[in-house]
């Protein structure tokens, strides 16, 4: 015991001599005082200060369609699979892609046009599916990419790899990298807050896809409930006051800075901001997520869902308000579009669910000005096959997971307005032109935030890790 | 010139072979005669073999001299170089002559002696061989990989070719900086003072415009009709096919030509004065670090960097500070308070020129504290939304011609602050949701502003409360 002490005083010692020889004492003082938590990654973990260049977007809400909408029902206009209905797939277009365990049995692929229609819209003219009326009126606000693909064919490994950039689980979320790499703009809330639509669907999330992996535990996202109590324990327990709470947590700091100075451990800095962070949270989120002030316009644009606690609306209108008080990664999860079959009812639904507060959510941010400085990010895991999956009846089908292709969305800061990237083939099961690959998606919104997804590093058992990891390039033709 | 004949130049392409004879001759003749120098004893027999040495490179030396200048007859090359070249190799053939002389006693000049000859012609083949090879693969071969101090030292061509391209687009002219380097590099040798094959001079804009004898050098707009572009782009084994020597244009090059003449072929544009294509924008990037992306306004200018104390004073007054980037100079300030004081934004005008974002959203600013913030002259964002200013307020920020986007959602303003807002000529979008401006008002505003984005008022915004 002794012995590990005095190496860790001995390690101590060094790491403060060789801190104070490069940077001075000055330089520490001051770089903390403009931006605390930014420069509290860089001295102490090796994160960046600050962006790598000028930043187009200050932050980001991530609207995660968990489950994986169809494309070829939504944004992925393929008028020329009518001719094609109910044949067999050509196995010119089917290759040797992966294909799930649940359609290998299947005796007959037959490709399946959308049941739904779609239409031009917007000055930009781009085609979007009668399934979302709201979203086709802001389609002029949208990039929307036709051509992403994924390496992975299951749930849980899909959404790990556009969150974490890895297929297993226990890397770090987009969100904790940016809170690591940028540090807060609000010292009251969490950098990374995690809203997950109430009710769910067939697919377990696991909460690994808003964790820290590696990166000290103050990173990890924040969820917040629905309901009275949006964050657990969060309220002072009957009878304790305020002010006890605060001696107590105190003496606790104390104890703990002790402890740190002891041995050295950073999950106790941790520990100490997120004790504080809580404390702080007692009065900021009751604030940031009561909704009561909120006029009935607002409502109408979200729709009325937006009232009922936990659906996608109330939390749409939750993001509009955690992103006015600079929460960097607002992180919504709608669960239940995994179609398998009776793709039509099914999606319908979802859709209902989502496409009028998806919609209204833009234009709130719009119309305050924060779409200037605002990244909405929308999209799911992975695409589906253009063949149906089960048998086809005139209004039944189901679609299967597909890598290949699937379509997503960011709308607002840095992004080009309108314009559509990336194309499949005529059967919306290859991309033909302008892939993107996960990891590209995730090195642009990287590059829209100031960060360079090169750089943005975190030493760990013996390597640098990055969100890319050694891949992604940033799809500069899709930045405004 | 009369046209020279296939087979002179077959000959004369020989050129390169023949010469290294006569070198072989006298650098052995050179090294016999040291070593009879400097070992006498042992190598006193050797002056005959010295002679006939000497006198079998001076044939050689003639050799080459005659197949040379039918070599130089085929044309293009530097007209400079080339007259050093071949008078020297003649000056080279006449003394090997004169040593052989020396050697065999025909000829006594008292302080001539066949040592002070041999060491005469090392030099001199030193010097008209590095003529001769700057010819065939131009004055930069040797120093094109040589390390940085040798090229400095001896590359001076180099240094003269290099222009200095300026990084900002609208300091880029198209002809000087894009188009006369490629000229002045594979063309003026041949279109030039010295000599004007075709007579068409391409180091002039007159010559440029006059064109040769064999048609317009550039028709204006019309890239397949100009001689200079079609010509640099037939096939390599056309006889009419330019540059005859040396390197060809590359797609790069004449990508930027044909752009060049499709836009008029003005000797004074910058290259921001034309739309330019996307695969000129991805080259003029990758080629010449030339960035034609539309930027912000901070991104144009250059600002020093702040002092740590005026950055500290900044938040010791209750300022939130950023840089916009790592190593940036420029700065993003907002406030979170709501008691905000004049004392405060006096604080701000030590970062006059620096501030560039300014987020004052929510605060309990006051119209008369926005006369600071109009001083603040590279502002390109301004967030005044839901605070409580007023047209009175707004008057102060007529001097921010630089300001990109404004907001100023949920303020009591009225028409009336569009009067002093369409002097700022830099404004992009501007937000006016939940004001008390009307759509009239709007509207003159976009005569005078057509290209600003007015969101949240008039029928393209059915939320309006």
């Amino acid at each position: 015991m002794d012995e590990i002490k005095r190496q860790l005083q001995f390690a101590e010692s060094r790491r403060g001599f060789l801190k104070k020889a490069s940077l001075g004492f000055g330089s520490i003082a001051l770089s903390s005082m403009l931006a605390p938590s930014s420069a509290f990654g860089s001295t102490l973990f090796g994160g960046i200060n600050g962006p790598n260049f000028p930043a187009k977007a200050k932050r980001v809400i991530y609207l995660f369609q968990s489950g994986a909408p169809s494309q070829i029902e939504t944004f992925d206009y393929k008028p020329s699979l009518a001719k094609w209905h109910g044949k067999e797939i050509p196995p010119s277009v089917k290759g040797t892609q992966r294909n799930s365990g649940m359609v290998t049995d299947q005796s007959t692929f037959p490709l399946v046009k959308s049941i739904f229609d779609f239409k031009q819209y917007g000055q930009s003219g781009i085609w979007v599916s009668e399934l979302f009326p709201y979203t086709a009126e802001v389609v002029d606000e949208l990039c929307l990419i036709n051509s992403m693909y994924t390496e992975a064919i299951n749930h849980e490994p899909a959404v790990m790899f556009l969150q974490t950039g890895s297929q297993l689980s226990g890397r770090p979320s987009i969100g904790s990298w940016l809170s690591y790499g940028l540090g807060s703009d609000n010292q009251n809330l969490p950098n990374f807050v995690v809203l997950v639509s109430k009710g769910g669907g067939a697919q377990p999330l696991s909460s690994a896809a808003w964790g820290n992996g590696f990166l000290a535990s103050h990173h990890q996202g924040v969820q917040f409930r629905s309901g009275k109590d949006p964050v657990l324990y969060l309220n002072n327990p009957h009878g304790v006051h305020d002010h006890d709470r605060r001696r107590a947590l105190d003496y606790i700091k104390a104890l703990n800075d002790q402890q740190y100075s002891l041995w050295n451990d950073p999950e106790i800095q941790s520990k100490i901001n997120q004790y504080e962070m809580a404390y702080k949270m007692q009065s900021s989120v009751p604030e940031a997520v009561d909704t009561k002030e909120e006029p009935d316009h607002i409502y109408n644009l979200y729709g009325e869902d937006a009232r009922i606690p936990g659906t996608y609306a109330a939390n749409c209108l939750q993001a509009r308000r955690l992103a006015e008080r600079d929460v960097k990664f607002i992180q919504l999860y709608h669960m239940g579009w995994d179609q398998h079959g009776n793709l039509p009812g099914g999606i319908k639904r979802q859709a209902k669910d989502t496409d009028q507060a998806t919609a209204g959510l833009l234009k709130d941010l719009k119309q305050r000005g924060l779409l200037e400085d605002t990244l909405v990010v929308w999209g799911g895991e992975f695409g589906r096959t253009s063949f149906s999956q089960g048998r086809l009846t005139a209004e039944n089908y189901g679609r299967d997971h597909h890598p290949g292709c699937f379509t997503m969305w960011m709308a607002g800061a840095g992004v080009k307005k309108g314009m559509v990237y990336g194309k499949t083939d005529e059967f919306s099961y290859n991309v033909v032109e302008n892939p993107v690959h996960v990891h590209d998606f995730q090195a642009t919104l990287l590059h829209l935030l100031g960060i360079d997804h090169e750089r943005l590093t975190f030493k760990h058992q013996g390597r640098r890790y990055r969100l890319t990891d050694v891949h992604g390039h940033v799809v500069k033709d899709i930045l405004s | 010139m009369n046209e020279t004949s296939d087979f002179v130049i077959f000959l004369g392409r020989f050129h390169p072979l023949i010469v290294h004879l006569p070198i072989g001759f006298i650098v052995l003749a050179a090294i016999m005669e040291g070593l009879s120098h400097f070992k006498k004893k042992k190598y006193n027999g050797l002056d005959k073999a010295i002679a006939i040495t000497i006198f079998c490179g001076a044939i050689g030396a003639v050799l080459s001299v005659i197949i040379g200048l039918m070599l130089a007859n085929q044309g293009g090359y530097i007209e400079d170089t080339l007259f050093w070249h071949q008078w020297l190799g003649i000056v080279v053939a006449l003394i090997s002559f004169l040593g052989w002389a020396v050697k065999k006693d025909m000829l006594r000049i008292g302080f001539l002696s066949s040592k002070k000859i041999l060491i005469a012609l090392i030099i001199l083949i030193s010097i008209v061989g590095h003529l001769g090879g700057n010819l065939t693969h131009g004055s930069d071969y040797l120093t094109a990989y040589a390390p940085g101090f040798i090229k400095k030292a001896f590359g001076p061509e180099a240094s003269l070719v290099a222009i200095d391209i300026p990084k900002k687009p609208d300091s880029v002219k198209v002809y000087q900086h894009l188009v006369k380097p490629v000229l002045d590099a594979k063309c003026v040798s041949c279109h030039g003072d010295s000599k004007s094959s075709g007579n068409l001079l391409l180091n002039s804009q007159e010559g440029i415009l006059e064109g040769g004898d064999e048609g317009h050098a550039i028709a204006i707009g019309k890239p397949l009709e100009s001689e200079l572009f079609v010509r640099s782009t037939l096939p390599q084994s056309s006889k009419k096919f330019m540059p005859p020597k040396g390197d060809p244009l590359t797609f790069s090059e004449l990508k930027l030509i044909e752009w060049w003449i499709k836009e008029g072929a003005s000797f004074e544009d910058a290259i921001t004065a034309y739309e330019i294509p996307e695969d000129v924008k991805q080259l003029l990037l990758r080629d010449f670090g030339i960035d034609t992306k539309e930027k912000p306004y901070f991104e144009t200018i250059e600002v020093g960097a702040l002092s740590d104390n005026v950055l500290q004073e900044l938040t010791q007054a209750g300022w939130k500070v950023s840089h916009l980037a790592d190593g940036h100079h420029m700065l993003d300030v907002n406030s979170k308070t709501d008691d905000l004081s004049n004392e405060q934004f006096q604080t701000l005008l030590k970062a006059q020129e620096q501030i560039t974002w300014l987020d004052l959203n929510r605060t309990n600013i006051k119209d008369n504290m926005l006369n600071s913030v109009g001083q603040l002259t590279n502002l390109t964002r301004l967030n005044l939304s839901n605070t409580t200013i007023t047209d009175a307020g707004v008057a102060h920020l007529k001097p921010l011609v630089h300001l990109e986007v404004l907001n100023l959602y949920g303020t009591p303003i009225t028409d009336k602050s569009l009067e002093v807002i369409h002097n700022l000529s830099g404004l992009k979008r501007l937000y006016l949701w939940q004001t008390q401006v009307t759509s009239e008002g709007v509207k003159t505003l976009k005569e005078q502003l057509p290209d600003v984005e007015v969101i949240g008022v008039g029928s393209d915004n059915p939320e309006t409360t």
